[in-house]
């Protein structure tokens, strides 16, 4: 009795494990479809990047208008730079405007904005306030003011940025 | 910037901790660049002195529309020392004003504001008028 009791508890848990088998096939193929069809939106890029920094997920995205990327007062991760940037370096959004007033983005931060924003073809203001602006920051602005016409860099504004002056004068 | 071809419009330094040093380098830029229009550098805490090369200069830049150094001090009234300065910011910019009105009369429009030409801080706006 107990025998036949057993056989059929094996039975059961062999058909359960088979099911969850078929079940995980099905969600990593759910996934690879999924990741497949929806490569090149960027919001899914941006997600990716911020989740794998383990990182809050910020609307970064949701605030570009017009081509216009405005962040006044709103603190930002090195994760959240760096799915911003990977966006941009994989042209899926486009920007001609960027401000960045009193956004927490240090140095190395600013360096990763920058080398995503070089990547863009159009970028044309770049407005800097009240964060840091230091070697990295400094190395990475270079070639983006060194576009050439059509693609140059229009404005540049730095205002109150915790910097070293032999730095502008290295800029300059 | 100053040795290579940067072609930007607008160039704004506000309380970025300018030294002298920098300020000539800036001016270099400005005689050599044909498309900046608008230049700030306000909030920098500079000293008389330190504009003296920028000054020489500006009559070489034919694209400079704006330039904004409120905040720096530029001239010093209450200080006898820096008379000479004062002079020679002024007829600086009595030459610059006379070369505007030259462009003036070549079809372009120009107008001075000096009201902010007072002892600090100094604002110096030229606009097309």
């Amino acid at each position: 009795m107990d025998c036949i009791r057993d056989d059929t508890l094996v039975k059961r848990a062999a058909k359960i494990v088979k099911q969850i088998k078929v079940y995980e096939i099905g969600q990593k193929s759910h996934e690879e479809y999924f990741c497949h069809t929806f490569r090149n939106d960027p919001n899914l890029l941006y997600h990716k990047v911020v989740d794998e920094a383990k990182e809050v997920i910020l609307p970064l995205l949701n605030k570009i208008v017009d081509n216009k990327l405005i962040l006044k007062d709103y603190t930002l991760d090195s994760g959240h730079l760096n799915g911003l940037a990977s966006c941009l370096k994989n042209k899926t959004i486009t920007i001609d405007a960027v401000l960045f007033d009193n956004c927490g983005i240090d140095d190395e931060e600013l360096a990763i904005l920058l080398e995503g924003l070089l990547a863009l073809d159009g970028i044309e203001h770049f407005v800097y306030k009240n964060n840091v602006f230091l070697q990295e920051g400094l190395e990475a602005i270079k070639p983006l003011l060194l576009k050439p016409d059509p693609h140059n860099l229009q404005e540049l504004r730095l205002v109150n940025c915790a910097t070293h002056p032999y730095l502008m004068t290295e800029m300059i | 910037m100053a040795d290579e071809e940067v072609q930007i419009r607008s160039l704004s330094l506000v309380r970025m901790q300018i030294s002298k040093i920098c300020l000539d380098k800036i001016a270099d830029f400005v005689k050599d660049s044909m498309f900046l229009e608008d230049l700030d550098l306000s909030w920098n805490n500079l000293l008389p002195l330190d504009f003296c090369h920028l000054f020489n200069v500006l009559s070489r830049n034919l694209t400079l529309r704006s330039l904004n150094l409120s905040c720096n001090t530029i001239i010093n009234k209450e200080n006898q020392n820096d008379k000479v300065i004062n002079n020679a910011f002024q007829s600086m910019l009595d030459d610059y004003v006379f070369r505007r009105r030259e462009a003036a009369f070549a079809g372009i429009q120009y107008t001075l504001d000096q009201k902010y030409l007072t002892n600090y801080p100094v604002q110096v706006t030229y606009g097309l008028g």
